[in-house]
């Protein structure tokens, strides 16, 4: 056989060795994940939630004598912490008086005030009010009665920007997901900057759908930034919080969601 | 064709690798409400020492509480008592189960010395772990000043936030109806606590401003009908006179470093804004034009100034370089805008503002986008920050009779959580003091 021919033929069984071993992800991408979608009368409200089993929260420890080891005390001498005095104002030298102005400045009226109005209300004792609305704003030609604007449901686009995941999972699935963690997410609503403080975490999940282990994957601003901190730990708190510790996944995509990142993004909320 | 060759093999081996990419997903909505902790008695040995041990955590729960942030845990819940902690740790599963997501424990003891030390830990229930400990040593009389600075470790730790419970708040305490009203220069810790009176009410006081960085605040005097503005040392207690300042209406304010004062003076008819350098004396103009501007605030980097003005045809809010130059309104809103105060993190600047017969306090951005009102009433102005930067206090009137009633009120920055300060008598124009060194 000639050298070009044996090339060629070398050549041919490399391609198909390769073919073999890395094409097969692209056949599994081609299952018609929407089959069931096509079943028109179906609630799929129904549909979806036919497999999941009831939820079950399951403790994460359950060694109750796993208590950590205390970390070494902060010690602060706060013995010349002082103690607090304000005494009242020196009483104060005879001043001389003012040299008189050549020219008496005419004084600017001072602005006037609305004339008063009697109040409608009297002043009510102060409540703890439900936090319905993340940022209050009054508007002037209404009463004080705060415009609660609940929060924008997840939409469409956002959904749809996820990527990777999106393509495994149907849109219902992931507002599932979402929608089992948000009611365990608390967002400090007034913190500086709290709309830019987005958290990503590694999130290792069991086969019953129970959280095992998360991470925060930015680890140095963690370690910087008290702001990001905080943000960071109420969006683990978020996950391993036993009302909200066991996700809603369908459990025949495990290896799809054993594990992924999750963004928490509240830059929609503020 | 070795190149094409080797480029198609490259692309065929790394293709597989990228559709292994993990899976990512998206959180959008979330809630926010106050945060469940547990904050229990601490534990004592010694019975001399109980009652620190009891309201020391009490402070804390009611600095926490008040914050707005926190929700407290009902100790008829605690699974554990204050020993029982002591000796065995935090058993976190039951813990969890009070609904919980961070505990308190701590003790009281007294070292050789006789003084007290008193030590705290927090703890992350959900994570099962410390995340602060700290211990102090200090004299026994001051348990409060304890009790305040471990609210904010532990607000910090939580919301990643400065604290703000180991301040003061000055203002001018007022007595007497309308037409005779005495008014007084006060000083008392933020939740109420160690009132004084700085002045006996013999002459007029008015508008303290606090300066960020040291424990001195100016206010107008009144004495002999002249109008005089004073730098007092709450510290040490000296009280000098800044000088004559005819024509003006509120005490300066301070620089973010303490060393200068910005003002609104008075002069040839006009009122301008001046910064007066507190070593050497020298005053400064800032503006020159025919309008009024007047009620200054510096930005916390020092590199701006907000003021009022109605060189616009109204009164609204004004910003520009600190050395006068580059003034832009920020304010187009109905009604007439007032008293800029810019807040410690620079976010944001508070201001009242006057619309249809109501006052408003209200916030907004720098750049005069995000205006919110966060809250209204026949008469409410006076806003000064806290040190954080997260809550306001203003105060409030209502007209009872021939006199009025005039109150003191926080609120968080969120709008929410409107709290009444209670004082002695009437209280107005609150200047909220930076922590305390």
């Amino acid at each position: 056989m000639s050298k070009p021919v044996i090339l060629s033929i070398a050549f041919h069984i490399l391609i198909f060795v390769i073919a073999s071993v890395g094409l097969p992800h692209f056949a599994k991408d081609i299952e018609p994940l929407e089959m069931a979608i096509t079943v028109e009368i179906a609630d799929l409200a129904e549909v979806n939630r036919a497999e999941t089993p009831p939820m079950k929260p399951k403790p994460i420890y359950n060694n109750t004598d796993n208590v950590p080891d205390l970390i070494p005390l902060k010690e602060v001498d706060a013995g010349d912490v002082p103690e607090l005095s304000a005494d009242p104002p020196k009483a104060l030298p005879k001043l001389s008086p003012p040299p008189k102005p050549r020219n008496k400045p005419r004084r600017k009226p001072k602005p006037v005030k609305p004339k008063p109005e009697p109040p409608k209300d009297e002043v009510k004792p102060v409540e703890q009010k439900d936090f319905t609305s993340l940022l209050r704003s009054l508007t002037p030609d209404e009463p004080e009665e705060q415009t609660t604007t609940a929060p924008a449901p997840e939409t469409q686009e956002n959904v749809s920007q996820v990527a990777g995941f999106a393509k495994q999972m149907t849109r219902n699935e992931l507002s599932d997901l979402n929608r089992g963690v948000q009611p365990c997410w608390n967002v400090n609503a007034g913190g500086k900057d709290a709309h830019s403080l987005i958290v990503e975490l590694w999130v290792f999940v069991n086969q019953d759908r129970t959280v095992r282990e998360v991470q925060i994957i930015n680890q140095r601003l963690y370690n910087s930034d008290s702001h990001f901190k905080a943000a960071a730990e109420a969006a683990r708190r978020a996950l391993l919080n036993q009302q909200c510790s066991t996700l809603n996944l369908p459990p025949e995509k495990y290896d799809r969601w054993k594990k992924f990142k999750y963004i928490f993004d509240p830059s929609n909320m503020l | 064709m070795h190149r094409v060759l080797l480029l198609l093999i490259t692309i065929l081996i790394i293709s597989p690798a990228a559709m292994a990419q993990e899976m990512v997903a998206t959180i959008t909505q979330g809630t926010f409400k106050p945060r469940p902790i547990a904050i229990g008695n601490f534990h004592s040995d010694n019975p001399e020492l109980d009652n620190l041990a009891r309201d020391i955590p009490g402070i804390v729960r009611e600095n926490l509480e008040k914050s707005g942030l926190f929700r407290m845990i009902n100790s008829n819940a605690f699974v554990q008592t204050p020993n029982s902690i002591f000796r065995e740790g935090i058993r976190f599963p039951e813990w969890r189960a009070t609904g919980s997501e961070t505990v308190v424990s701590g003790s009281v003891t007294k070292d050789s010395s006789g003084k007290s030390r008193v030590e705290f830990r927090l703890w992350d229930v959900v994570s099962q772990q410390q995340l602060i400990g700290m211990a102090y040593t200090t004299t026994s009389d001051n348990w409060r000043r304890i009790a305040h600075i471990m609210s904010d470790e532990i607000y910090k730790r939580i919301t990643g936030e400065q604290g703000y419970f180991d301040t003061r708040i000055v203002y001018i305490s007022e007595k007497g109806p309308s037409h005779k009203r005495v008014k007084r220069l006060a000083i008392m810790d933020q939740d109420g606590a160690n009132h004084k009176y700085l002045t006996d009410g013999s002459f007029l006081v008015l508008t303290p401003r606090f300066s960020p960085e040291t424990q001195r605040i100016t206010y107008m005097s009144y004495r002999s009908g002249k109008p005089r503005v004073y730098l007092y040392d709450i510290n040490t207690g000296s009280n000098e006179v800044l000088g004559n300042f005819p024509g003006m209406t509120f005490a300066p304010r301070f620089s973010p470093d303490g060393k200068k004062l910005v003002m609104s003076m008075a002069k040839g008819g006009n009122s301008d804004i001046y910064v007066m350098n507190l070593k050497s004396r020298k005053v400064t103009r800032m503006t020159s034009n025919s309008s009024i501007d007047t009620s200054p605030s510096y930005s916390p980097d020092a590199s701006q100034i907000v003021f009022e003005s109605d060189r616009g045809g109204t009164q609204q809010l004004y910003v520009m370089n600190v050395n006068g130059s580059g003034i832009s309104r920020i304010t187009f809103g109905k009604g007439r805008y007032a008293n800029p105060v810019w807040s410690p993190r620079g976010d944001l600047i508070a201001f009242t503002r006057m619309y249809q017969g109501k006052f408003y306090i209200g916030v907004i951005r720098p750049d005069g986008s995000g205006e919110r009102l966060i809250t209204n009433a026949y008469h409410v102005e006076g806003p000064s920050w806290s040190p954080n930067g997260r809550v306001l206090t203003y105060f409030k009137e209502t007209p009872s009779g021939d006199r009025r009633s005039a109150r003191l009120y926080t609120i968080d920055i969120t709008g929410y959580n409107e709290r009444w300060l209670r004082t002695p008598n009437d209280a107005s124009d609150p200047a909220w003091s930076p922590l305390n060194p």
